[in-house]
């Protein structure tokens, strides 16, 4: 029934978009939510962000990765989202399982503190972060980090010493 | 630069249930997830988000995704004309991709509270508590007050969801006290629409039958069956795991239910 429905479409209606924007909202659909959920906390922020997420996969379904890089790119969507809504104050970070904090007198030291850095990384550009959220949140490693983001691991480190950078305006601009 | 904290990253944890780690790197995964209870409790976590994105998000959200695509899009004039009939195109494209994919989705539960029925149909069991859902596998323990939904996926238009137990006999839940089947559009459903089941206070082994039918089935003749099986006491309830009746497909799942906590 579908070949045929299909088949009677004009060729100008972008039936794979719609079709495939479903499949990929069934197939990683769950792990979207979980990702938003398990940075934003609240249910109805986490689902509405999903939804958000694979509205812009619809739209951009021309820049649609590989398979193999369909996850990545989804879970860098929804990361940059979340933190989006974070920094629009539309939603609030949830940070489990908070390690003590560091004693020591560097500002990385102090960022080993998952409460500290999750509400810095909400004050910095987007695209730094997301590199701090991965790195000093999720606790990924920058070699990880540069596979998630397409990017290299110098490309990682550069972003995550500009987060140190804004980090510390950030802070002396508190402390003034 | 600091090492980061030495936990599995949420990202790995998908990778890993995925099956998409290296081999050594996933063993190492699996090794640390074994010994750690910091990311056992975050795996723990993210396999109920994707639980409740499954049976309470997506068939709540899956027609509204479409919607609100096709709201956002603002095709050149030429293209408007045919996108007006892209609603009719979304719902067949649903109805197709849940029949045709041929390969299970990832975050579906592990196999065990995943009953596969021939034709492709599927009968699930989840656990609503404490703002999470949890799929309920084979055997499982369920207090008095949990309460239940069902996730089904059929290409028959009719089902029936019924339970039997020793104490309180026989219960129809979907439709919940019907006379006959539930017509059910076909692809995932969850089920009961908009509302949980919420177990009584009768403990022992309970049953819970989905049967799929082309034409709707008599409550009165199942519920006979059922009864049939509840008079034979707990252990014909725990052994009984299809009843002898004209159904195109059925399924069942055993529960044991206890006491309500303290």
């Amino acid at each position: 029934v579908f070949i045929k429905v299909m088949g009677r479409r004009p060729e100008t209606i972008p039936e794979p978009q719609v079709g495939r924007v479903v499949e990929l909202y069934e197939t990683y659909g769950g792990i979207v939510y979980a990702r938003c959920r398990s940075m934003l906390g609240d249910a109805a922020a986490a689902e509405d962000i999903c939804q958000e997420t694979f509205l812009r996969v619809y739209l951009h379904m021309h820049s649609i990765p590989e398979p193999a890089g369909v996850l990545p790119w989804l879970y860098r969507i929804a990361t940059n989202l979340c933190l989006n809504a974070i920094r629009d104050g539309r939603a609030r970070p949830l940070l489990f399982d908070v390690p003590p904090e560091a004693e020591g007198a560097s500002l990385e030291d102090l960022l080993a503190n998952r409460e500290l850095a999750g509400r810095l990384i909400a004050r910095v550009s987007p695209k730094v972060g997301v590199a701090a959220w991965l790195f000093y949140v999720d606790g990924m490693r920058q070699e990880e980090m540069a596979a998630l983001l397409g990017i290299s691991r110098r490309a990682v480190a550069k972003r995550l010493s500009q987060f140190l950078r804004q980090s510390r305006k950030c802070l002396h601009k508190d402390l003034s | 630069m600091n090492a980061p904290p030495a936990h599995l990253a949420p990202y790995h944890l998908e990778l890993l249930r995925l099956g998409r780690l290296a081999g050594e790197e996933a063993e190492r995964a699996r090794v640390h997830l074994g010994s750690c209870g910091v990311c056992r409790r975050l795996d723990e976590r993210l396999h109920s988000y994707r639980q409740h994105f499954e049976v309470e998000v997506l068939p709540r959200t899956r027609a509204r995704l479409l919607e609100r695509a096709t709201a956002r899009e603002r095709p050149a004039p030429w293209r408007r004309r045919a996108l007006l009939a892209l609603p009719a195109l979304a719902a067949a494209a649903i109805v197709v991709l849940v029949a045709m994919r041929s390969t299970p989705a990832p975050q579906a539960p592990a196999a065990s509270v995943y009953l596969g029925i021939k034709g492709g149909a599927s009968f699930r069991v989840f656990q609503e508590t404490g703002g999470q859902t949890v799929a309920v596998g084979p055997g499982t323990v369920l207090h008095a007050g949990n309460a239940i939904r069902f996730l089904v996926s059929s290409a028959y238009p009719y089902v029936m969801i019924a339970g039997v137990d020793r104490a309180a006999g026989t219960q129809l839940y979907v439709p919940f006290r019907g006379r006959e089947s539930l017509r059910v559009e076909p692809g995932r459903q969850v089920l009961p629409p908009g509302s949980s089941i919420v177990l009584d206070r009768a403990i022992g082994p309970e049953r819970i039958f989905a049967l799929f039918s082309r034409r709707p089935l008599d409550a009165a003749v199942v519920t006979a069956a059922l009864r049939t099986v509840a008079r034979q006491g707990d252990a014909s309830v725990r052994s009984t795991d299809r009843l002898p009746i004209e159904v195109d497909d059925q399924a069942s799942l055993l529960l044991e239910k206890a006491a309500a906590r303290p």
